[in-house]
């Protein structure tokens, strides 16, 4: 937690597709030990961003810096240190599960034979099958399994959910995710791109959200379930005209009233508190309600 | 537009590239009615064709979008009747119009020939649907289709040949009842499983894990398999084995090859024999060159294309080539590895095998190089390499094998005609410049222009025969070539790790580096060489203008006394012999002294700076020499044999 060098640092990155901007000045900071969740809507430049940490896309300005190297000048030291799985897993069809794990056991240095067949175990999957055989899911159940047993400091998941049933997914994200920032804590690190944001609630540290490229908000998330709150208010007549310009997002129910605020929900509830409401209350919100409220105000 | 044009142009747009290619495989055939342009020919109505054929359902499979076609609310036998009609329309345009190009050369198919071609390209129109499906690939849907139809075509000729049914010359080699029937039976059953399997198509899997080439049933001996499956460790072994797993379908088409090969040998031993038994002269009567080129050259471009674009097309097509820049292993290793296998294959499948086969084969009678020449032999190797290398290029550029392989003749004649431009720009641009402002006119640029010619060991008459023999070509072809290789490697290093945009424009725009360089190397060399040649020029047109007229008065060594040299002057030249206004320049007031001399054997001639003039004399009696004195102060040596008219230049001395 220490360490000066930050596992992942992004510096004003930015990225075209030709006029179609997918990445603007964009800066992120992973520190070891965090599981750090990159959110946006389909095509908010997630996946461009992950491509330009693992050198698959050069930068056209910017900085992307992994354990304080430069993937574009130490491409190898770079890639060693982490592991990835993309959105859209493809394997060699005529090799076997099996075969598919020796061929990416022999470019690591350490590969963890016993996490690997209890994942295959776990997740079902039969070592001698085919992967041009496997169901999509499976070959992102193998994918895990390949990013899982190397042991790196850095795992990075782009939508790694898409395709796995209920059960798979909250195993994977509860046991598989879970024992691997606990195989050394404080020391492995997880980038992890969704827009699937309710299945990673519990395991993010740090977020950011970004959309159409932008960065729209970057939070520690226990700072953001403190900061983003919904008030709601029951009155014993429609609700009173009360100054909410300060609410993120505010919806009326007859008599009731449901603010969305960021910060200040303290100074709002002691104003609503005036009004003599018959019920007030107010709750965090999910890592899920504060993607939809920043870029609904957005 | 209404909703079924717009499908219809849906289909086509695809197939408008490949239309194109083959259209412009024609254009060898009309401009050089060589047989190795009939290769080029035949490639385009053997495989263009096929491929043409089998892109409707091919291209679905690549973009992974049938489930996407078959899930919308309209008929399958409508989707497959559209499908073929595109299909119909663009084959037989494209089979009508290499037709027409092989007929406006001259060569004239008979009634025969013409039901052949007529039959290949029904049966390659109706059975391309059925083996797409069963491939679930473009790549292998054409290779089924052609192996199929070959395989078809063999029994039936071998039973023709062994009941000696009706032998026609090559290119009609069977009955045309029986061929029209079973090409047409053929074509008849194929229409029905395409149909029957559309039909009843099932959408198994989204990615390309279904294609049958890459992940069909493995028919390789167990020990071979088990040697080339991946183990825990050794990564660059493990990328070896994936590779040649990856090459799979190219050892399949070399093995095809390979039969092939042996027949060729077997045919060409038999016909070198002359031997006068039934089965010889029947051998005999086969137009040899003919089936050499068409067999050899195009099992050659095929396995030597597909060799180059395969593996790293079929990698992008599926996401593996993008998931193998994310593991711990540098894309230059990777990118290396790659290119070398690729030009292994080619090099083994298209040329090791066939030259032992026929090395072997001419040993057996004699001369190892009885079928193939040595010279031949390394030209096949440098334009196997070359052509495994520019596929290779093709597929770091663009996406998937298909769009590789239909990019490989356009980038190489955008190549070829970027060189020529060069060629033809160099001597027009230095025209130009002479003909503002002639800097020669100046005896002494002309002669520091002309020594440059010494720096680089060139003798000025060596120059002219260099030239005029056209000796310049191997050279320019290396300068062009190699710089123009040079970038091309770096490229396709810099493009195998980029993320690709799937656009024409894309690979145009990469395209345009390597034919700026081709043309500049042209440009250059071309430029140069008529740079420094028109300094000669003037000098060497006085040369032999000068010769011209000493010839004249002087025919022979009987009027020549050794005492006393003949004295001529310009004016005495000027009486025998038109002399231009350059030479008279060039010879100012000069002298010229004749007189008999010895034939030189060995060593120094003429004086020191040209020690080595080229051809020597014939008979060391009878001839005589001059020595012509230039306005700059230099001379030139010229000995003169009276007997068969020819003179030796010295070159210009200092």
């Amino acid at each position: 937690m220490d360490s000066p060098v930050p596992v992942v640092q992004i510096e004003n990155l930015s990225y075209a597709y030709g006029r179609a901007e997918a990445v603007h000045d964009l800066s992120i900071t992973v520190r070891p030990g965090r599981c750090y969740g990159l959110f946006g809507r389909n095509g908010a430049g997630k996946t461009t961003t992950m491509k330009c940490l693992l050198n698959l896309l050069r930068p056209q300005r910017g900085q992307v810096r992994i354990f304080g190297l430069e993937p574009a000048k130490h491409e190898v030291e770079v890639k060693r240190s982490l592991s990835y799985v993309p959105d859209q897993v493809a394997f060699y069809p005529w090799m076997s599960v099996r075969e598919t794990l020796d061929y990416l056991a022999s470019f690591r240095a350490n590969w963890n034979r016993k996490d690997e067949r209890e994942l295959l175990d776990r997740f079902g999957l039969d070592a001698t099958q085919r992967t041009g055989s496997l169901s999509k899911g499976q070959r992102t159940q193998v994918a895990l399994v390949a990013a899982v047993c190397p042991e790196t400091d850095l795992l990075v998941l782009d939508e790694p959910t898409s395709g796995l049933d209920p059960i798979v997914r909250r195993e994977f994200i509860e046991a598989v995710i879970g024992a691997y920032q606990q195989g050394i804590p404080g020391h492995r690190t997880i980038l992890v791109s969704t827009h699937l944001i309710t299945e990673f609630e519990g395991l993010i540290d740090e977020f950011t959200i970004i959309d159409r490229g932008r960065e729209v908000l970057t939070l520690d998330a226990d700072k953001a379930r403190e900061r983003y709150q919904k008030i709601r208010a029951r009155f014993a007549e429609p609700p009173p005209e009360i100054d909410l310009t300060a609410a993120l997002r505010v919806r009326r129910e007859g008599r009731e009233l449901e603010l969305v605020v960021n910060g200040g929900g303290a100074e709002l509830m002691e104003r609503l508190r005036q009004h003599n409401p018959q019920t007030l209350s107010t709750e965090s919100l999910t890592l899920e309600e504060i993607f939809v409220a920043t870029l609904k105000v957005g | 537009m209404n909703v079924r044009t717009m499908r219809f142009l849906k289909e086509a747009r695809p197939m408008l590239w490949v239309w194109c290619a083959i259209a412009l495989l024609a254009g060898p055939r009309l401009m050089h009615p060589y047989d190795w342009t009939l290769a080029i020919w035949a490639i385009g109505y053997f495989f263009g064709i096929p491929l043409l054929a089998a892109l409707p359902f091919g291209n679905e499979f690549q973009h992974h979008t049938l489930s996407l076609l078959l899930s919308q609310p309209v008929g399958r036998i409508r989707i497959w009747g559209e499908k073929l009609s595109i299909t119909v329309v663009a084959a037989v345009s494209a089979a009508l119009g290499l037709l027409l190009a092989l007929r406006a050369t001259s060569f004239l198919p008979d009634g025969n020939e013409t039901h052949v071609a007529v039959a290949w390209i029904v049966a390659t129109i109706a059975s391309a649907t059925f083996w797409t499906l069963l491939a679930r690939s473009t790549v292998g849907g054409v290779a089924l289709t052609i192996v199929v139809q070959l395989f078809l075509y063999l029994p039936v000729d071998l039973v023709r040949w062994r009941y000696g049914i009706e032998y026609l010359s090559f290119g009609s080699t069977i009955s045309i009842p029986t061929i029209t029937f079973v090409f047409l039976c053929y074509a008849a059953v194929m229409l029905w499983l395409g149909w029957r399997r559309l039909a009843r198509f099932q959408v198994t899997g989204g990615m390309a894990g279904d294609d049958l080439l890459t992940a069909g049933p493995d028919v390789m001996p167990g020990a071979l398999v088990g040697w080339l499956r991946c183990r825990p460790s050794g990564q660059t072994v493990n990328l070896i084995r994936k590779e040649l797993r990856l090459l799979r379908p190219v050892w399949l088409i070399t093995l095809l090859a390979f039969v092939g090969w042996i027949g060729l040998t077997v045919f060409g031993l038999v016909h070198e024999r002359g031997s006068t038994s039934p089965f010889t002269l029947r051998v005999a009567s086969v137009n040899w060159p003919a089936v050499v080129w068409i067999v050899g050259v195009t099992s050659t471009l095929i396995v030597a294309i597909l060799a180059g674009s395969l593996s790293l097309g079929e990698e992008r097509t599926s996401g593996t080539h993008a998931w193998h820049m994310t593991l711990p292993v540098s894309a230059a290793r990777q990118w290396i590895i790659k290119l070398l296998m690729a030009l292994c294959a080619g090099l083994v499948g298209a040329w090791l095998l066939p030259i032992l086969l026929m090395v072997a084969g001419g040993s057996l009678f004699g001369s190892p190089f009885k079928l193939v020449e040595f010279n031949f032999g390394m030209f096949w190797l440098v334009v196997v390499l070359l052509l495994s290398f520019a596929s290779f290029w093709c597929a770091c550029a663009a996406k998937g094998t298909v769009s590789a392989v239909l990019w490989v003749f356009p980038v190489l004649i955008a190549l070829y005609f970027a060189g020529e431009l060069g060629k033809w720009a160099g001597p027009a641009i230095t025209d130009l410049f002479f003909s503002r402002f002639d800097p020669f006119a100046n005896l002494r640029v002309a002669n520091a222009v002309s020594s440059m010619f010494e720096t680089f060991a060139i003798s000025r008459l060596a120059f002219w025969e260099f030239f005029y023999n056209r000796g310049y070509i191997a050279p320019m072809v290396g300068t062009i070539l190699v710089p123009t290789l040079f970038l091309a490697v770096i490229q396709s290093y810099r493009l195998f790790r980029a993320q690709l945009q799937d656009s024409a424009l894309s690979l145009v725009r990469n395209l345009l580096p390597l034919a700026v360089v081709a043309f500049l190397c042209s440009f250059s060399f071309m430029a140069f060489f008529s740079f420094v040649g028109r300094s000669n020029g003037q000098e060497l047109i006085a040369l032999f203008e000068t010769i011209h007229a000493i010839e004249k008065i002087q025919s022979g060594e009987a009027k020549l006394d050794a005492a006393h040299p003949l004295q001529l002057t310009v004016e005495d030249l000027a009486k025998v012999s038109q002399l231009s206004k350059s030479t008279r320049r060039i010879l100012g007031n000069s002298h010229f002294t004749l007189a008999l001399d010895e034939p030189p054997h060995h060593g120094h001639f003429g004086c020191a700076e040209n020690p080595e003039p080229r051809g020597l004399p014939t008979l060391g009696y009878s001839w005589y020499s001059a020595i012509v004195p230039l306005a700059d102060g230099s001379h030139v040596f010229v000995v003169f044999d009276p007997v068969t008219h020819s003179t030796i230049s010295a070159g210009f001395c200092k």
